[in-house]
């Protein structure tokens, strides 16, 4: 059974939280903040190949179990003040995947490495794009200086996976928000009529979850949906992750990606004789070209006969 | 003032449609009766530059009042029109009430 590794790495740092010499500090005793760690860069390593990014995953990726998180190099995750004494008042400490965190209950120097939401088999792969997060923000009635968290950048998930052995393709685009994106099965014969759900994962990892009832349209060989407006303003590559019926695969599978151009048209509109298409200009962050797209239907009518 | 038509609510039978026409893509036709509610889409013409026929569509569309749309749906497809012959046949004399 295949085996994967990913890294995480600090996505953010806000709040009064500083960054010493592997560790977190707060500023002081009354401040509040959050370190978030993410999937990025070329963090996957799948059985021992190079590292890949997360969007250059294969198409039928998917984690079947065996998940486990663990630090490279090995320090424990953990809170302490000062000398490493009077721990009693650090209770409000929390860290999680994806959408969910638990609290750390227990008071002590150290803190076990939050495993709520990795242990189960059928982790929904957009998980893996969530930010793991972990909030410093209720340390109360301490009086000296607080030393928090955690020494390393390197927390590893590993665990097993497989690839779906259905073939599909997507169109990478790009497309504009509003547009419709199609997902064709392959030549071996994927039934596409059995996903339930689309997650769509930007680069910020966000999820934008499209349900079955909001398809454009859906058969055995094709499944066409609109990207929502709620990834407006999203320029670059979406991941595509799909959630099975366990007809032809079950839990969430990676589908492949997209782009998405985000275009700011600058609202002039200027008659040209002789032209024969529309043309935009940009202004995003990646090109400020333009774009030759089609007058939309020119037409003419009659009057009626008759 | 509009020319007065000489078919009074008679049921017409559309035949086909003539152009003279040039251009480059392909010319799309389509046929609909009062407020769309019918509507037939003619044979594509694939429009040149220069042309010495006036190519003919056949049709094959029955309606009371019939109106001609003719478009392009793809970028930088262009068309011009300087001449259109409609063949009509008034095959009923009036449309009664149900």
């Amino acid at each position: 059974m295949p085996l994967f590794s990913a890294t995480f790495t600090v996505f953010s740092v806000t709040g009064t939280v500083s960054h010493g010499v592997g560790n977190y500090f707060l500023s002081d005793v009354t401040g509040s903040g959050t370190v978030a760690f993410s999937l990025s860069g070329n963090c996957l390593v799948l059985n021992g190949a190079a590292p890949v990014s997360l969007v250059n995953t294969p198409p039928g990726f998917i984690i079947t179990g065996g998940l486990s998180l663990s630090m490279s190099p090995v320090v424990a995750f953990g809170a302490r003040r000062g000398n490493l004494s009077n721990t009693a008042e650090l209770s409000h400490f929390w860290g999680g995947f994806g959408p969910e965190s638990i609290a750390a209950t227990t008071a002590g120097v150290f803190f076990s490495i939050p495993a709520l939401n990795i242990s189960d088999p059928l982790i929904r792969v957009p998980h893996l794009f969530a930010l793991y997060q972990i909030e410093f923000n209720t340390i109360r009635s301490v009086a000296d200086a607080l030393l928090i968290a955690q020494s390393s950048d390197g927390y590893i998930l590993t665990g097993s996976y497989e690839i779906v052995q259905n073939s599909w393709t997507i169109d990478p685009g790009p497309y504009k928000v509003g547009e419709p994106v199609s997902i064709a099965a392959g030549s071996t014969g994927a039934n596409l009529s059995d996903i339930s759900e689309i997650q769509l994962v930007d680069d910020a990892g966000d999820i934008h979850v499209i349900k079955q009832k909001d398809f454009a349209e859906q058969t055995g060989t094709l499944l066409t949906f609109i990207i929502p407006p709620t990834l407006n303003g999203i320029d670059g590559d979406v991941v595509v992750t799909a959630t099975g019926g366990g007809v032809q695969f079950s839990g969430t599978v990676m589908m492949g990606k997209f782009e998405i151009l985000l275009v700011n048209g600058s609202g002039l509109y200027v008659l040209t004789a002789g032209k024969t298409d529309d043309t935009i200009y940009e202004n995003s962050s990646v090109n400020n070209g333009t774009i030759d797209t089609a007058i939309p239907n020119p037409s003419f009518r009659t009057g009626f006969i008759g | 003032m509009a020319r007065r038509s000489q078919f009074h609510g008679q049921q017409l039978h559309a035949v086909g449609v003539r152009y003279r026409l040039t251009g480059s893509g392909s010319f799309l036709t389509t046929l609909r009766s009062l407020d769309s509610v019918e509507t037939v889409n003619l044979d594509d013409i694939t429009m040149t530059s220069v042309a010495s026929r006036e190519p003919t569509i056949i049709s094959n569309f029955i309606s009371q009042r019939i109106q001609l749309q003719g478009r392009t749906d793809e970028i930088n497809d262009r068309f011009t029109i300087s001449r259109i012959a409609i063949f009509i046949k008034p095959i009923s004399e009036s449309y009664p009430i149900v």
